[in-house]
């Protein structure tokens, strides 16, 4: 490998992954399919995982992976459910808006 | 016995007295109730008596027996104790207090035997008589103040005793709050005293008094005003008398009692307690004086008018306590006492005469039905008689020595004048008058009484107390006997001995001329003995004369028979203006103001909150953003 | 020595970038799907670069692999049209959600890339983690909550084909 510049240190990956994680917060807000906010969901997550691998191989501390295997682990999980409620709600609704959730209101 | 046992008994037992019969109310047993009251009544006298006798013995510099029961208030410097004073003035007090209340309570056992609550009735009666006791007893102004609101309160329930007619129990009230009026007067007068010597103790006060100088003499006189206001609104004088006609309302005993003998002297007896005092205020005994005499002549003319036996006999209350306040006014303190006693005497039993003369007659009250009842009521008419000699000033009898001291000193006296002797003279004259008409209707003449009405003669338990009253109308006086009749008989003037010690001397009171002193009296007896005859002539010889006299002066008559419309005026501008104004404060203040303010406060709260449910649209990426925006705002907060 | 090619860092994640806003802004949920994929495979190919081998793998194997597939499954039983308008509210509001994602953007990487800017601007350690430090951790440090996810993965099962069930269907049969 030829030996460039190293000039890539750990405050580009905070960069990048904060540009994920508000991309993500900004589909959640954005958009109007239901399933489509939960996949801006685990774009959110997955900037958080870069963010704990980059913080993981800066100290050297194994830790920060571990964290990331659980990570995984329950976003999984949760978009299994998230996505078996979407299903319940489809049969009754017919539709995943987001606006046919509003019983709630004030 | 200790003295303060006995002075202990004294107080107590009136209110033992009340406690059983109030405990008993529904009882509907009248000798029992009634029993019980007189015997409370009767050891209160008994005490007096000894206490009396005790003082006897007691070395002339220092006749008074002081005891202090506790200690009843101490804020910081100021301590006031609840302690009573048996001196020579409330010996005297209370000696006519508790004797002439034992009569009237016997009395009653006789006039309320039909009624149906008689238990209450001496019930109150104790209560009075407690009350009236802590007011001549006590040692300061606090615990007569208590008194005095007591007897007021008292006044007020005995009035208004048969409640369930509304014009009756109206004038219990029109009492109290009239009372209440001049109770304002009252405390501000007690405020300003005890501003200016630190104390409510008599003896304090007094004792301060020997040195006048150092005391601001314009808020002496100011409090010295103020507490004659509380004087005219218990002693029923200008311009807070109203009630006490309207108190005849209330059971013919009630009347004697209270309206005659004992509340309404206690205006008199506050003023002489604290006469170094009221010497020193030269400006308010003027005053006291001119109202005094006022109201002895004015309500001497509305006597004359006056149809009912029991408003004639108020009137003529109104009328003596007049005189009273007029030798007050004057600095004849030891004459107010002895009018004072010997009114309580012949009014009592005039008030106690006509009880019987009402129950005779089977609750009718007016003279114009009455008329030759002395042949079915010959006890009653000569105790009766016995009373209005001694009023209208028959020499030797007990009002004669008491009513011409006054005249006397409201000539004689550097603060006296000519013109008070002069109403004095005059109101003399209108009381002969009217007591003689209301002999001539009642008991003289032709009979008027309708054929239904049987009227025969009161029971004993009725009679003796008149019997006893009218054995004192007469021989009372004789204990203060002036000079120039006592020289001749070699009778002192024990009256003037017995007080000498109390009762300061007015500044500038000069030797008393013998001519001028008889010159008076014979000038009293002569105006008292033509209208006395007049007034027979007019309502036995000649009947038909007081009608002509009365369409000759039919405008004049109207006025003084209407009570000078002065009811009517304090309805119309006093009242009237109160009321307005109150319900102005209501409509603008309360309901305009107030409970608006309330209301805009909560519709408020319920548009802002109502504003703030917008923000629960149910939409869940609103509800997001809110999370958001609330999350970039902290971290804002805390880093930048 | 962390070498880290700038280029390749530089090209990865402009295509990360890229994708992710393809996931947010696409019209047809399916695409939006696609794009997801990309984004972790690219992810994947971060964590290569940083010497995360073991977590690059199961990226690859659990979210583009597991995740997404779910994903793509569920939509293409829903078969929904192609929606008319696919940005919730008006365009107003979505200035300003932008503006806020923007906002909190800077909030993110602002402190914290110029407090680590500030320090050593090279990589502390030598030495990656390698996957026996991995497990080392994981058996040692972090075995309670393993379990706790094992079991947490055992209640999501459970939960979730009791929620996809068709429920309705079967207790009308019932009551029928």
């Amino acid at each position: 490998m030829p030996n460039i510049m190293n000039s890539i240190a750990l405050n580009h990956f905070i960069i990048l992954a904060s540009i994920l994680f508000c991309i993500g917060m900004l589909g959640v807000l954005i958009r109007k399919n239901v399933v489509v906010m939960l996949m801006s969901i685990e774009l959110m997550l997955n900037a958080v995982n870069l963010i704990f691998v980059a913080f993981s191989r800066y100290y050297g501390d194994a830790s920060g992976q571990v964290i990331v295997f659980f990570v995984m682990a329950i976003a999984a999980a949760e978009a299994a459910i998230g996505l078996a409620i979407i299903m319940a709600v489809f049969r009754k609704f017919r539709g995943v808006e987001i606006k046919l959730f509003e019983n709630l209101k004030g | 016995m200790s003295n303060e046992i006995i002075l202990g008994i004294l107080l107590l037992s009136p209110i033992l007295g009340f406690l059983f019969n109030g405990f008993r109310f529904r009882s509907q047993n009248n000798t029992l109730a009634g029993t019980v009251a007189t015997l409370a009544a009767g050891v209160s006298f008994l005490c007096a008596s000894v206490l009396f006798f005790r003082l006897l013995d007691l070395p002339k510099e220092s006749r008074e027996i002081f005891v202090s029961y506790f200690s009843w208030i101490e804020i910081g410097s100021a301590k006031v104790s609840a302690s009573f004073m048996f001196d020579e003035l409330s010996a005297v007090m209370s000696l006519i207090v508790t004797g002439v209340g034992s009569l009237i309570h016997l009395f009653s056992i006789g006039y309320m035997a039909h009624d149906d609550r008689p238990s209450k009735f001496f019930a109150y009666l104790n209560l009075f008589l407690a009350n009236m006791l802590l007011l001549v007893l006590g040692s300061n102004l606090l615990v007569m103040f208590v008194g005095w609101e007591g007897v007021g309160y008292c006044s007020y329930l005995l009035i208004g005793f048969w409640f369930k007619d509304e014009a009756k129990a109206a004038a219990g009230l029109k009492a109290f709050i009239t009372n209440r009026i001049g109770d304002a007067g009252l405390l501000l007068g007690m405020f300003a005293l005890f501003a200016i010597f630190g104390t409510f103790e008599f003896q304090e006060i007094n004792a301060r008094m020997l040195d006048v100088a150092g005391i601001p003499l314009a808020l002496l006189t100011a409090g010295t005003l103020l507490l004659f206001v509380g004087a005219t609104g218990k002693s029923a004088q200008l311009p807070l008398y109203v009630w006490l006609p309207d108190a005849m309302a209330g059971p013919t005993p009630v009347s004697a009692l209270i309206h005659a003998a004992t509340m309404v002297t206690a205006g008199v007896y506050m003023i002489v307690r604290l006469n170094p005092v009221f010497l020193a205020t030269p400006a308010t005994m003027h005053v006291i004086a001119i109202i005094g005499a006022l109201t002895a002549v004015m309500a001497a003319t509305i006597g004359l008018t006056q149809w009912d036996i029991k408003k004639i006999l108020a009137y003529s209350t109104v009328s003596q306590l007049g005189y009273m306040f007029l030798a007050v006014g004057v600095g004849a303190f030891g004459a107010a006492i002895f009018h004072l006693m010997t009114h309580a005497f012949f009014k009592a039993l005039m008030f106690l005469g006509s009880g019987s003369v009402i129950h005779a007659m089977h609750e009718e009250q007016d003279v114009r039905k009455m008329g030759g009842l002395k042949k079915q009521l010959p006890i009653t008419h000569l105790t009766f008689a016995m009373g209005w000699l001694a009023i209208i000033g028959t020499p030797l009898f007990s009002g004669f020595f008491s009513k011409d001291e006054i005249l006397w000193m409201s000539w004689h006296s550097p603060r006296g004048h000519f013109l008070l002797w002069l109403a004095g003279i005059i109101g003399a004259g209108f009381t002969a008058f009217y007591m003689t008409r209301l002999m001539a209707l009642t008991f003289w003449g032709k009979s008027r009484v309708p054929k239904e009405t049987h009227p025969h003669e009161s029971p004993a338990v009725m009679t003796v107390p008149l019997i006893v009253l009218g054995t004192l109308s007469v021989i009372g006086g004789y204990i203060g006997v002036p000079h120039i009749l006592g020289h001749a008989l070699h009778i002192p003037n024990f009256w003037e001995t017995w007080f000498e010690r109390k009762l300061m001397v007015v500044p500038g009171l000069g030797e008393a001329s013998a001519f001028e002193e008889s010159l008076l009296m014979l000038i009293s007896i002569a105006v008292a003995g033509a209208a006395a005859t007049l007034a027979y002539i007019f309502y036995i010889k000649e009947p038909s004369k007081p009608q002509e006299v009365v369409s000759k002066i039919k405008g004049l008559y109207t006025l003084v028979y209407n009570k000078y419309f002065v009811d009517e005026i304090y309805q119309k501008f006093v009242i009237n203006g109160l009321v307005n104004l109150s319900k102005a404060f209501w409509l603008y203040m309360d309901v305009g103001f107030i409970d608006k303010m309330t209301y805009k406060v909560s519709d408020f709260v319920e548009s802002a909150a109502g504003g703030l449910r917008e923000l629960q649209t149910g939409n869940m990426q609103r509800y997001a953003l809110y999370i958001v925006v609330g999350f970039v705002a902290l971290v804002s907060i805390v880093f930048f | 020595m962390l070498e880290l090619f700038p280029l390749t860092f530089y090209a990865i994640s402009a295509a990360m970038i890229l994708s992710a806003l393809g996931v947010i802004l696409m019209a047809s949920p399916i695409f939006s799907a696609l794009c997801l994929a990309a984004t972790m495979t690219l992810l994947a190919a971060m964590f290569f670069m940083l010497e995360a081998y073991f977590v690059a793998a199961i990226q690859l194997t659990v979210y583009a692999g597991a995740v997404v597939v779910l994903f793509v499954i569920v939509l293409m039983i829903f078969d929904l049209k192609k929606e008319k308008q696919s940005f919730s509210g008006n365009w107003a509001i979505n200035i300003a959600k932008i503006g806020i994602s923007v906002a909190s953007f800077l909030i993110l990487a602002v402190p914290l890339g110029y407090v680590l800017a500030r320090a050593n601007p090279g990589w502390l350690q030598d030495r990656a983690p390698v996957s026996k430090d991995l497990a080392l951790s994981l058996f040692g440090k972090y075995l309670f909550t393993f379990e706790i996810v094992g079991a947490l993965l055992l209640v999501v099962l459970i939960g979730s084909v009791t929620l996809a069930k068709s429920k309705g269907g079967t207790h009308a049969e019932h009551h029928e």
